[in-house]
């Protein structure tokens, strides 16, 4: 893609280097670079690569397929529920929230929102990846 | 969208010549961490092929391709992030290639821990252009961003890293 960075021409760079960033970074480059690719190295790559996609793709048939119309059924469920359901009493009593009810979290999901808070990230960035690396993580057992 | 076997062809090859490239560029913004890169860079490729037919060629494959390989590496990263967390918060076992830097090198785990003290725009940025060889006006497309901000990045990384890792350096003899 480009030549060596030292190579290139002073409007190309970042900033003018000094003699000693650049010794810096020479070093750096040696020092920090990842073990060169063995002898089968590169087909090996290749055929995890052909089998990932593979798999990803069987994933995919399986999502359409299965996980679609499970997913609509379940919602159907949901909306059948909804329909069914009394409708509230409009003369009962209103209950006051109790402390216990404004809880945020249920037990269980406490150490999950703290994960998520932990994390720093914002509602925006939490769907759907990190919700799914969660999910990878806890089945690890 | 179908894809002209041309480019299927173009892509087929540009596999297999940046291959080993998008590897080292993974590893580097993966802070060593081999298996990760492995997974990023496949995860780029498949993710890159997926996205063909929508790749105009208004900027060079390498160019489009490495902005994939970075967004793909900040989803990798997160995730991994995110299961470190997970481990530690539910007492499970963290993932075996969390954090390992190939080789084990003192040094080399001294280097990954003070790139991963930058931000992430200052570490893609520092190392897509100190250390992949890309000029700031290619970083700045495949990052995302105006080349000032990328100048910025790269200057205050150098910065940052000189100083975390002078002791590093002047042990050794070095004049960093």
């Amino acid at each position: 893609m480009s030549t060596h960075p030292d190579e290139r021409s002073p409007e190309q760079q970042s900033a003018p280097l000094t003699p000693e960033d650049a010794v810096f970074l020479e070093r750096l480059r040696t020092d920090f670079q990842p073990p060169p690719l063995g002898p089968g190295a590169a087909q090996a790559f290749d055929a995890r690569l052909a089998a990932r996609r593979a798999a990803q793709s069987r994933r995919g048939r399986w999502a359409w397929g299965v996980g679609l119309p499970v997913a609509l059924a379940a919602a159907a469920a949901v909306v059948m529920s909804l329909r069914v359901a009394p409708p509230p009493a409009v003369d009962a009593p209103r209950a006051l929230p109790s402390v216990a009810a404004a809880s945020p979290a249920e037990p269980d999901e406490a150490p999950v929102l703290a994960l998520l808070t932990d994390t720093e990230l914002t509602d925006d960035e939490l769907y759907p990846d990190d919700y799914l690396a969660l999910a990878d993580a806890l089945a690890w057992d | 969208m179908p894809v002209s076997p041309d480019r299927e062809a173009e892509f087929a090859a540009f596999v297999g010549t940046y291959r080993e490239r998008a590897l080292s560029t993974a590893w580097r913004l993966c802070g060593g961490d081999g298996a990760l890169a492995e997974d990023v860079a496949q995860e780029a490729f498949i993710a890159a092929h997926k996205a063909l037919p929508r790749f105009r060629g208004d900027s060079r494959m390498s160019t489009w391709f490495y902005r994939i390989l970075v967004r793909t590496a900040h989803k990798q990263r997160r995730k991994r992030a995110v299961r470190e967390k997970a481990a530690a918060l539910f007492g499970l076992e963290a993932p075996r290639s969390a954090r390992t830097v190939e080789g084990d090198a003192p040094l080399r785990r001294r280097i990954a821990a003070a790139l991963d003290t930058l931000s992430p725009g200052q570490r893609d940025a520092f190392v897509l252009v100190h250390m992949e060889g890309l000029t700031v006006v290619e970083a700045a497309e495949a990052l995302g961003a105006a080349p000032g901000t990328v100048k910025s990045h790269v200057h205050r990384a150098l910065v940052k890293l000189r100083e975390a890792l002078a002791d590093a350096y002047e042990l050794e003899g070095g004049t960093a």
